[in-house]
């Protein structure tokens, strides 16, 4: 099973998501897989993932706190070219 | 999640919204010079040429120019979608917008008109092509989303005040004002300054603020309803003005103005202190300078209602010296303190954003570049640090005072427009010093191998 890397950035301003989570993509390993948790969608993380070969699968999980909504995103990302990643992240994230 | 028909190039090239957000603060540098120039006699009526241009000059030169700017880069980055038309219709808005208003400027300045006719024609292209481009992407995108929304009820109210606007550049150019000439002027300024300008700040707070404050998400059935509900207040109202032109004395006529005006003013209350309240809810209380533009901007419109209301009760009491002034008062408030308050305060975030995110993205095309000992992606505060945000914060909260005390105490009027010049000076330097950080650094990073991904996709 491939290992996952978490990062929840709900609480960062911009662009501190963006940077955090491009650290991780730089340097993520075979075998891995990042789990990003996030107050918003990252479009502009989409393109970067996009033009590099790594998927992502993103959903919307709501919660509701006192008087304000706070939407959490989760954002799976992987690298397309490593199979079995690829077949494990497609089939456990792709209906949740 | 699906992102069927979504652009993923959602970046826009940087000097899209750069050539707005450079040209902005030189506008308010001409608008100090001509304060400095007009000295105290701007203020003895707001129909005076001077107060004329120096209230387009800022509305249409910095507000306008900044808005045109920031939609272009908001709109892809929020909805992954381009605001139609390429490249080539944004030159010509840019171009025909900065004509229009100098034209303008002059016209009122010169009363000559030629320079109505000019500003006729550039701000009529301006707009036109800027809604025409807009339309294109309003009509079809059916989304939801909160800014589309708040765009669509932008562009309407821009529509009324532009379209009023032109109308009355008509009127200058071919000196035939008509009899409804003041109740056209007083639908403009009321369209202009409390309808486009209140949108306007809802619109970029609901994105900015939760973005770089991480303060909890703005309501969007809130806003949606407080975004319609200011527009048909806005339409009411002036219905209302041009009725009371034709028929002053009937009294349901009267009564309902003052009701409509209680209703407007109780929905600018309540969007400033929700917004506020939202501020206050910030998950992380980090030191940050930009915010006291945003608190000093939502304030200005707490003061705007309460110099309306007193203004309103006081026009035969001991306030009446000062209700002569409420006019300009008011003018100043939702100018310097409510708009530009919040523009200053969104270009000090906006600007370093685009550089990083710009420079971020051209050095994963030259990865060398990243492994360099020099720092090639600055981050935000590198581009413009809390020092320089301080300074402008006190130059922008000292000038808006002194302009508000020159109102009365006319003798400080070349103080507070050394001041007001100092600001503009400021927001120049500090936007054209990052843009040269950002060309510096570009040309850095391309000297390092291009690598060309290819994924085989």
């Amino acid at each position: 099973m491939p290992n996952e890397l978490l990062i929840d950035v709900s609480e960062y301003e911009a662009p501190q998501p963006l940077e955090e989570v491009i650290k991780l993509v730089v340097n993520i390993n075979d075998g891995e897989y990042i789990r990003m948790l996030h107050r918003k969608q990252p479009l502009p993380l989409y393109q970067f993932l996009n033009e590099r070969g790594f998927a992502y699968i993103c959903n919307k999980k709501n919660t509701k706190s006192l008087g304000s909504s706070l939407s959490q995103w989760e954002i799976i990302i992987w690298n397309k070219s490593n199979t079995s990643v690829n077949d494990y992240c497609l089939k456990s994230f792709s209906h949740s | 999640m699906n992102t069927k028909g979504l652009s993923l190039n959602t970046i826009p090239p940087i000097l899209v919204p750069l050539r707005f957000f450079l040209t902005a603060p030189l506008f308010g540098i001409l608008a100090a010079v001509l304060f400095l120039f007009s000295g105290s006699d701007v203020w003895d009526s707001r129909w005076l040429p001077g107060s004329l241009a120096l209230t387009h000059l800022l509305t249409l030169g910095f507000m306008m120019m900044v808005m045109t700017g920031a939609l272009y880069q908001f709109i892809p980055v929020m909805l992954g979608r381009f605001i139609p038309g390429g490249e080539k219709p944004i030159i010509v808005i840019h171009i025909s917008l900065i004509i229009g208003t100098l034209s303008l400027s002059a016209g009122f300045l010169l009363q000559t008109p030629m320079f109505y006719w000019m500003s006729f024609v550039f701000l009529g292209l301006s707009m036109g092509l800027f809604t025409a481009s807009l339309i294109v992407l309003l009509v079809s995108t059916v989304t939801s989303h909160l800014i589309i929304f708040l765009i669509r009820v932008l562009s309407i109210v821009l529509f009324m005040t532009v379209s009023l606007g032109l109308i009355m550049a008509l009127g200058y150019a071919l000196s035939d004002f008509g009899t409804a000439f003041r109740q056209y002027t007083n639908i403009h300024a009321l369209w202009g300054l409390v309808g486009w300008v209140v949108l306007l700040i809802m619109a970029v707070s609901s994105q900015v603020i939760p973005m770089f404050f991480v303060t909890p998400e703005f309501s969007v059935r809130y806003l949606k309803t407080f975004s319609v509900l200011l527009l048909i207040s806005l339409l009411i109202i002036s219905l209302l003005i041009l009725l009371n032109n034709t028929k002053p004395t009937i009294q349901l006529i009267v009564l309902g103005n003052e009701a409509l005006h209680i209703l407007l003013s109780m929905e600018l209350v309540l969007f400033s202190t929700y917004t506020l309240l939202l501020i206050n809810k910030r998950q992380r209380k980090l030191p940050d300078q930009t915010i006291n533009f945003f608190l000093l901007s939502l304030s200005s419109l707490l003061m705007a209602v309460a110099i309306w209301w007193s203004y309103y009760f006081g026009e035969h009491g001991w306030l009446k010296f000062y209700t002569i002034h409420s006019e300009l008062l008011l003018g100043v408030v939702l100018v310097y303190g409510l708009a530009l308050s919040a523009i200053i305060g969104m270009l000090q975030k906006i600007v370093p954003f685009l550089i990083y995110l710009n420079l971020q993205n051209l050095s994963f095309s030259h990865p060398d570049s990243m492994t360099s000992n020099l720092i090639l992606v600055p981050n935000m505060k590198q581009v413009i640090s809390s020092k320089e945000s301080k300074i402008q914060f006190f130059l922008h909260i000292s000038s808006f005072f002194l302009l508000l005390v020159s109102i009365f105490i006319k003798i400080i009027s070349l103080f507070a427009g050394t001041v007001m010049l100092l600001n503009f000076i400021w927001l120049t330097w500090i936007l054209y010093k990052g843009f040269y950080l950002f060309l510096k650094n570009r040309k850095l990073i391309r000297q390092f191998p291009e690598i060309k991904m290819n994924f085989g996709l």
